[in-house]
């Protein structure tokens, strides 16, 4: 589900960063009450766990295909929420650094996206919510799935929304929609189940360890499962029938394509949220925009041509500029404490 | 990546946190291109092409890393041909859909370019610190640096373990579901346990809530004419 940076424009990433600023300035402030020094060096070691695990392929059964864990949520039983938010900041800014997976600038969304829903709707909403009267081996299991295909699904509908508001595709809303969710719903209940193995075999194993995700210090201030259910519902409910005006209202890939076909369905050139994200985007730009259509500008294939000769220089003369090759002497990693 | 970052060098020399601002500043430029703007994102390919050369940066291990990112970028940027298929000019056979999808294409390139340069020539230890310069809160910074110090070590564990699974179950693809808790529970309570002895050594080295940075590089005049060429060159390409 990670977004890249050319999924996104700066006006989307901005406000996005904003949002997850906030979100993990609010979990930092959360933490400074209690013993944060200690929480620190079991961030960083679940946080190198959560990566690692990532490699490790669990199959699912009757499909041929695997599936991974459920990082937010498993850092949220672990850790809690607010702590379990800050290490997916962290992992999500390593694995764009590391293996460009997501980007700089789409870091924001990402965070937003499989953190924040991951810890927050999953970890402190349904699992703190199930965890209330203590954690059972059906809890964990009913709160692992539940809250895994939650935020999951809410991290995939955000990246359309992002997606079509940074105005980079020209899918139809519906469709991406339709292209997102039902992927996201399987991949969400796969990684349920995994996380809730794992999470059982802890409470098994060392019960004491989700005790701190469980918030149990917090327990009489929690919402009880079936509120937390019944809300869930309610956006439910409300999110479909949404999504079902909209999904009426915008014809579908194959309805487009026919119409183009037959004549008889206009094109339908830009979702409203692009159109909106390119105009607050051109309001703010210093200068206005040239596109490809509207301005000689960057139009012509002699403007595409020279840009290209421009290329070609700049890979010469840096070749002819650069120094010979010389080895310095490497210091080395120093690696793990 | 963290040797090659240490390496002495044209690019390598300069203080981080100015190699961070110029990629900030260029990733920024870049993505505010229109989606047709097609030879304007090509110049921006100037920065990536210059320091690749200059800095005789590999340019192999870089196209691992695409793949990752090119993949939903081209799912996404496929569609762009079928929805947009106005002619950029009368009779023309190329779609404005085509040009989409071949900027978005480039956009991608070249942010990952961007990244993977700042990476391959800067330490983590140096880009965490500007970070910090940049007010990014100690927590998340030390949490970054550890995740980082023990990535190497998780990733050896979780290749013993594939292996001995492997040789257990010769033929199966993955773990098999009834396996699934033992396995990923057994290394997860093995790594809080390790986070407990990490905490007791860092303690006694004096740990108190962040970890202590060395000498920093010093801002030179030649970081001052990377950042004002950083900014310069991107902004008249998007402007002029």
């Amino acid at each position: 589900m990670h977004m890249s940076d050319a999924l996104v424009s700066p006006v989307v990433a901005g406000i996005l960063y904003v949002c997850s600023a906030s979100t993990a300035g609010f979990s930092i402030r959360k933490l400074r009450g209690g013993d944060m020094n200690r929480k620190v060096p079991l961030m960083g070691v679940m946080g190198a766990f959560v990566f690692a695990a990532q490699m490790i392929n669990f199959s699912i059964p009757g499909t041929g295909s695997s599936g991974h864990l459920c990082g937010g949520m498993l850092l949220s039983a672990l850790l809690g929420p607010y702590a379990g938010f800050l290490t997916m900041t962290a992992i999500l800014l390593v694995q764009c650094l590391l293996f460009a997976d997501g980007g700089l600038m789409a870091l924001g969304c990402n965070v937003w996206n499989m953190g924040f829903y991951g810890c927050f709707v999953g970890g402190l909403l349904i699992w703190q919510a199930f965890m209330r009267k203590g954690p059972t081996r059906g809890r964990i299991i009913a709160a692992s799935v539940l809250g895994s295909v939650v935020s999951l699904l809410l991290g995939a509908f955000s990246v359309t929304l992002e997606t079509l508001a940074s105005g980079v595709t020209e899918l139809p809303f519906a469709v991406f929609v339709r292209f997102m969710l039902p992927i996201h719903l399987v991949i969400g209940l796969v990684e349920g189940l995994i996380t809730a193995a794992v999470l059982v075999f802890v409470f098994q194993a060392r019960p004491e360890l989700l005790q701190e995700g469980s918030g149990s210090r917090e327990a009489g201030r929690q919402m009880k499962a079936t509120t937390v259910l019944g809300i869930l519902a309610a956006v439910a409910l409300v999110t479909g029938g949404l999504l079902s005006h909209l999904a009426s209202s915008s014809p579908d890939g194959l309805e487009w394509s026919v119409g183009k076909v037959t004549g008889s369905t206009e094109l339908v050139r830009d979702s409203e949220a692009g159109a909106w994200a390119a105009g607050v985007q051109e309001q703010i730009a210093l200068l206005p925009d040239y596109a490809f259509k509207d301005s000689e500008k960057g139009t012509s294939f002699s403007g595409i041509a020279g840009a290209l000769v421009v290329l070609t220089i700049c890979l010469g003369l840096g070749l002819l500029l650069r120094r010979p090759a010389r080895k310095a002497e490497k210091t080395g990693f120093d690696g793990a404490a | 990546m963290e040797a090659e970052a240490r390496e002495a060098g044209l690019v390598q020399s300069l203080n981080p946190l100015s190699k961070l601002l110029v990629t900030v500043f260029y990733l920024v430029i870049l993505l505010s291109f229109h989606r047709y703007d097609l030879a304007g994102v090509l110049l921006m390919g100037v920065y990536p092409v210059l320091l690749f050369t200059l800095g005789r940066i590999p340019l192999r291990p870089m196209w691992g890393r695409m793949r990752l990112i090119l993949i939903p970028v081209c799912l996404i940027g496929i569609a762009n041909p079928f929805f947009d298929r106005l002619p950029v000019s009368p009779g023309s056979p190329l779609t404005g859909g085509m040009v989409s999808m071949v900027t978005l294409l480039l956009k991608g390139l070249f942010a990952v370019s961007a990244t993977y340069l700042l990476m391959v020539t800067t330490p983590m230890d140096d880009l965490c610190r500007a970070l910090r310069k940049l007010r990014v809160p100690a927590i998340l910074v030390t949490v970054i640096l550890l995740i980082y110090r023990y990535l190497t070590v998780f990733l050896e564990e979780v290749a013993r373990i594939r292996t001995a699974y492997a040789m257990r179950a010769p033929g199966r693809k993955g773990i098999h579901f009834k396996q699934w808790g033992p396995l990923a529970g057994m290394l997860l309570l093995r790594s809080m346990d390790r986070s407990e002895a990490v905490y007791q050594s860092m303690s006694l080295r004096g740990f108190r809530g962040e970890f202590p940075f060395g000498t920093d590089r010093p801002f030179s005049r030649r970081d001052l004419v990377y950042v004002l060429l950083g900014i310069a060159v991107p902004l008249i390409i998007r402007y002029l």
